[in-house]
């Protein structure tokens, strides 16, 4: 019994293992070839062992760090912003729609719903937020749109909907307002929930590329991800027929590109990775949420 | 109590709300702005009042950009009075970031276009540029007396220009560069090189004399989308209105007639040969899905356009001394005239004030070259009259000269000799003009087949520009003519030929 115990473990522990080397195997790619020189990269393809090591992708990135820190400085502020306010309004939004005793719910639903199936097109978005707003070139064009998120707004209202009516009833018998029952029995419960969406929006507003390529012109105000596009863009000339942005004919081989991009890589999604690390415990929870009512 | 729930609920209808905003105004039909009478009048008389402008083009952004265009506003301010806002966009975003803004009729004032940036022709048509036909020589006059007439008809869309050519090689003369130690070595005559297959007996013996490991890739096929088109000013064909849709015309001939290239002996040919060419192991064999390629393992390559000093150039790129073969005269058309150009937005309120920086860019060699190469001291230093040197570590780094305009204003460095320009210059008047040109295509009438014959050629394309179907060329080949018919080539065909007969009547 006890042999046959162990050689099931092994076996799942292999599986495992496998599995989480697959997992892992992309990502040291990454690591490892933004750490080759690309000379070797030539010459002998991508390695997950870099033949030959080299800093020197990483010294090309810096040696204009004030880009970079403006970058980290600017989607830190979009994600800390940005993740606080849609938390809140999301949230508040999902209680109201988890109280039953709230009559238009139903329509409401569905005009959040509604949003999530069609969108106006971007040419639209863009005239709101440019020609109406005036917030071309604000960070806040980048922060404001995702404020109420459909998707975590029905899966917080999941969630809220699983806690005990008569908890919340005995609370208002205790004399809370709405808010107070929002605010100190509701929020308190739900933290794997608020947890997976914070995180979910914090991925969001880090990954943002597309609104901020449209909506921010001043190099100042780039977001990480458009540095990261900015690097690939001079890449991507370099490497066009062996001239250097200025049509000055150059070797392309001198020039790091793929490493770079690499080493952009693994700079623009370090932040996030240690993130996921210290919110996981609560992901996981939060991912199985709605899935089983009790 | 439940107000509480009805201000989130407010707050979050709002919210939602920007999702799914008015579609007024998105399809940017709407007839733009008329700003040009009102401010031309008080401009006329006098000093000229203060205008800051909105340029965008695309290029990577560096630390040292704001103090280079701190420097040309101080020129501009002095001259004309104007402050311009540069704003660079990363190259590979520009077309769909520009779009979404002029369909948004949102107002800026100069914009770079070409036919692949931006596409000129669609929003020439469609109005999203102003017509310079007017403004051109009354507000930019040396710039429009620095072209023949005859290439600003290249420009021309339903007879009028809508954008100013920045001027800069305009013939094209396609070749191959062959490397010189190793023809040398093996006694390879590079004049017989007539064709692409007259390689092979040279780029064999490379195979079998040199070590295994240096010739994985002789020959270039980099350019694994482009590679045909390479040759068409060889064959004196042009294509006609992108090289995507499937339709082209001789350049030379009186009448010319429409056809499709990839129905040519001289397609087929050229992919036979190319199979021939993987299966001798002188492409790389991954040339598909390789991320990247050695220049230096090149014995020999194809060149798009020959230009003055094109032997430094190559030398340069494969790093080692090269002999270049032309093939062909020089010819001029339309989309190389047209390649690099400078709008004015529909949606500017100062056109004529967007028109003078226009003429400022290809005037006032000062400017041009701050905004070119950066400042001197701190990005280049000059090491002769009219040559310059980029200085290692600049804080900006050297723009495209024809982005912005006349190139021939810009200082030489490197490995260009002395007279480029005017070498240049010689080469753009002495290139045979094609009878197409000025003529381009308006695909909106067989906009769905186009569609489906760009789609069929791009699934091939790569693949018969290296070889990759090795023996089953020939099949494969047959396989995509007949799902090209089926795609409606012979009505795109038809309705080429078409238009160009109704250009040609003029």
């Amino acid at each position: 019994m006890r042999v046959r115990w162990s050689v099931h473990q092994t076996v799942v522990h292999a599986c495992l293992l496998l599995f989480c080397f697959m997992c892992l195997l992309p990502m040291l790619l990454t690591i490892s070839i933004s750490l080759t020189d690309s000379a070797v990269i030539q010459t002998h393809g991508y390695q997950l062992f870099p033949a030959e090591f080299s800093w020197k992708a990483y010294a090309f990135i810096w040696m204009d760090p004030s880009s970079l820190l403006a970058g980290y400085r600017n989607s830190m502020l979009i994600v800390v912003i940005g993740t606080a306010g849609n938390m809140l309004v999301t949230s508040m939004v999902a209680y109201a729609l988890a109280r039953r005793d709230f009559r238009y719910r139903g329509a409401v639903s569905i005009y959040i719903f509604v949003t999530m199936i069609f969108s106006g097109g971007i040419v639209p978005l863009y005239i709101l937020v440019v020609q109406y707003l005036d917030w071309k070139n604000m960070l806040i064009a980048l922060i404001v749109p995702a404020f109420a998120a459909p998707f975590q707004i029905f899966m917080l209202r999941v969630f809220f909907q699983e806690i005990p009516p008569a908890l919340l009833e005995s609370a208002k018998i205790d004399g809370c307002s709405d808010f107070r029952v929002y605010w100190n029995i509701v929020l308190p419960l739900s933290k794997p929930a608020l947890a997976t969406v914070a995180l979910m929006m914090t991925l969001h507003y880090w990954n943002e590329t597309f609104h901020a390529l449209l909506f921010i012109d001043r190099p100042t105000l780039y977001p990480i991800q458009l540095i990261l596009k900015n690097i690939t863009s001079y890449i991507e000339m370099v490497r066009s027929g062996g001239v250097d942005p200025g049509g000055q004919p150059i070797d392309p081989s001198t020039v790091p590109t793929d490493s770079i991009m690499y080493a952009m890589m693994v700079l623009t999604s370090l932040p996030v990775m240690f993130l996921f690390a210290f919110l996981q415990k609560y992901f996981v929870k939060g991912l199985t949420i709605g899935a089983v009512k009790g | 109590m439940r107000t509480m729930l009805l201000l989130s609920l407010v707050a979050v209808l709002l919210l939602a709300g920007c999702q799914s905003a008015e579609q007024a105004d998105s399809d940017g039909a709407s007839t733009p702005p008329d700003n040009a009478s009102s401010s031309a009048a008080a401009e006329s008389t006098g000093a000229l009042e203060p205008v800051h402008l909105k340029y965008y083009f695309f290029g990577a952004t560096k630390p040292g950009d704001e103090a280079v265009f701190a420097a040309i506003n101080a020129i501009l301010k002095k001259e004309i009075n104007t402050t311009v806002d540069f704003i660079k966009v990363p190259n590979g975003d520009y077309t769909q970031k520009m779009s979404i803004m002029v369909n948004a009729q949102e107002e800026f004032d100069l914009a770079f276009t070409s036919p692949y940036y931006l596409n000129y022709f669609e929003h020439a048509a469609k109005g999203s540029f102003v017509d310079l036909t007017e403004l051109l020589p009354e507000y930019a006059p040396q710039t429009y007396a620095e072209l023949k007439p005859q290439i600003w008809d290249a420009a021309r869309v339903n007879g009028n220009i809508y954008a100013s050519i920045n001027q800069q090689i305009f013939a094209r003369q396609s070749g191959f560069s062959i490397n010189k130690m190793l023809a040398d070595k093996y006694r390879f005559d590079p004049a017989s090189v007539r064709e692409l297959a007259d390689l092979i007996p040279f780029l064999e013996q490379v195979k079998a004399g040199e070590p295994a490991a240096d010739t994985d890739q002789l020959y270039n096929a980099q350019m694994k989308n482009q590679v045909f088109t390479y040759f068409y000013p060889y064959y004196e064909w042009e294509s006609i209105g992108g090289t995507d849709v499937p339709g082209i015309a001789s350049s030379t001939e009186a009448r010319p007639r429409v056809f499709n290239e990839y129905e040519t002996p001289e397609f087929k040919s050229f992919i036979l040969t190319l199979a021939e060419f993987q299966k001798k192991g002188l492409i790389a064999k991954d040339a598909l899905t390789r991320p990247t390629f050695d220049a230096t393992k090149y014995a020999a390559a194809p060149i798009a356009t020959l230009m003055p000093g094109i032997e430094e150039i190559v030398k340069k790129t494969h790093d080692a001394e090269q002999y270049v073969i032309p093939l062909g005269e020089p010819i001029l058309t339309s989309p190389n005239a047209i390649a690099t150009m400078t709008a004015v937005s529909s949606t500017s309120r100062h056109p004529e004030r967007a028109l003078m920086v226009i003429e400022q860019l290809n005037t006032n060699k000062e400017l041009f070259n701050t905004l070119v190469w950066g400042i001197e001291g701190v990005d280049y230093k000059k090491v002769g009259d009219n040559r310059v040197e980029s200085l290692a570590g600049a804080p900006y780094s050297k723009a495209y000269g024809w982005m912005f305009g006349n190139e021939f204003n810009s200082y030489v460095s490197g490995t260009q000799p002395d007279d480029v320009w005017e070498q240049t210059k010689a080469l753009n008047d002495s290139a045979t003009v094609s009878t197409l040109f000025g003529f381009s295509f308006d695909p909106d009438s067989v906009k769905a087949e186009s569609a489906n014959c760009a789609a069929i050629v791009n699934e091939y394309r790569a693949a018969f520009n290296t070889g990759m179907y090795a023996d089953e060329t020939e099949q494969k080949y047959e396989e995509f003519l007949a799902k090209l018919k089926t795609a409606g080539v012979d009505k795109v065909l038809a309705e080429k030929q078409k238009q160009l007969d109704a250009f040609l009547a003029n």
